[in-house]
């Protein structure tokens, strides 16, 4: 039969067409830059992603060591305000006259009224005002007694902080 | 394309480092061979260029999804011959039946082609522009590129029993037109 016939081999695998040589070299440079740019844009989106990312966690860590010191260092200076107090306290309960704590001021005034009455004040101008000698002592030396430095040395913040932890006993009558 | 070529390309891709010289080397090696499978397929240069460049660079875009379950080469004439049949389809209305696509082809043939262009060639080439789409790829890919029924059957997703009815439908064809035409 003539159909059987036919011969595959009289065309192989030629083809009618013909290729311009530039063809290929033109759609590879195309490609090239087009996935050149591709790329740089995809680098420049995953630099910029990272930026983003590494912002998140600079302000993160920047509003999370806000929060720390707010809280750290408002507890502790509290507590550091109240330690103070107490060893200010203990300190001149130690000179054996509570009555300072509450009346230090009261002694301070009187060592001022004595010294404007006579500069070359003498320890022995105290003895018959019934205070503790030894307490004026302390304040002639260097007039530190320590409730009245840590109340010099407060904020007035610190100072209601302070009269809040007293009921007022201490600090109020200084600040007003 | 030897396997140990393609090992290569894929080991380069496979590293962020070397995935743009992968992809380079890639495309210097199955550029032509894509060029031609492409161009049998929508028979025009320009538009075997255009087809030629999305398909490069949607294989480009698609090397993350390139899994190595299949050859390297069967991959790319997938994503080649689909580029193809969509370019194809884009030039005509929806529905249109083959006959009239096949018609189309045909025109472009002969006016792509010189006068004195070889005739057996051109005949032979209309009779495979004339089959169905599916016994026309299945006759590309196992006439022109010798593949094996089952790497077709990774490029085109139909099983290798109907590829090899299809090959056989398409050979008979081609031989009863080219006959027929007294060629």
């Amino acid at each position: 039969m003539k159909e059987k016939d036919f011969d595959f081999g009289r065309v192989g695998k030629r083809l009618p067409y013909r290729m311009d040589e530039e063809s290929l070299e033109k759609v590879t440079r195309h490609v090239f830059e087009i996935c050149d740019r591709e790329e740089h844009s995809r680098k420049a989106e995953l630099r910029k992603s990272h930026s983003r990312k590494h912002y998140l966690y600079y302000v993160a860590g920047a509003v999370a060591a806000v929060l720390f010191l707010f809280i750290y260092i408002g507890v502790d200076h509290k507590e550091s305000v109240s330690t103070r107090f107490d060893t200010a306290s203990i300190s001149v309960a130690d000179s054996d006259n509570s009555d300072l704590l509450f009346s230090d001021r009261y002694v301070e005034n009187v060592f001022d009224e004595v010294s404007q009455k006579d500069s070359g004040t003498d320890i022995s101008s105290f003895e018959n005002t019934g205070i503790n000698t030894d307490d004026v002592n302390f304040i002639y030396a260097d007039r530190n007694m320590p409730t009245d430095q840590l109340i010099d040395e407060l904020s007035d913040e610190d100072l209601f902080f302070l009269a809040e932890i007293t009921g007022g006993t201490v600090a109020e009558p200084w600040y007003n | 394309m030897p396997e140990d070529t393609e090992q290569d390309i894929i080991l380069k891709l496979n590293d962020p480092k070397t995935r743009n010289d992968g992809f380079k080397q890639l495309v210097i090696a199955y550029r032509e061979a894509l060029y031609w499978h492409i161009r049998r397929l929508v028979v025009s240069n320009e538009d075997a260029e255009d087809v030629l460049q999305e398909t490069l660079i949607k294989v480009y875009r698609s090397l993350d999804e390139f899994r190595g379950e299949s050859r390297l080469f069967t991959w790319i004439y997938r994503i080649a011959t689909n580029e193809s049949l969509q370019f194809l389809r884009r030039k005509q209305l929806p529905f249109t039946p083959y006959e009239e696509i096949s018609n189309m082809l045909v025109q472009t043939l002969y006016a792509e082609n010189d006068i004195d262009a070889d005739e057996l060639l051109l005949k032979f080439q209309e009779a495979i522009l004339r089959l169905p789409e599916k016994q026309r790829i299945v006759f590309n890919l196992r006439y022109y590129d010798e593949l094996s029924y089952e790497e077709i059957s990774r490029i085109t997703g139909q099983s290798v029993a109907t590829l090899k009815t299809g090959y056989h439908y398409a050979v008979e064809k081609v031989k009863k037109y080219m006959l027929t035409n007294q060629i």
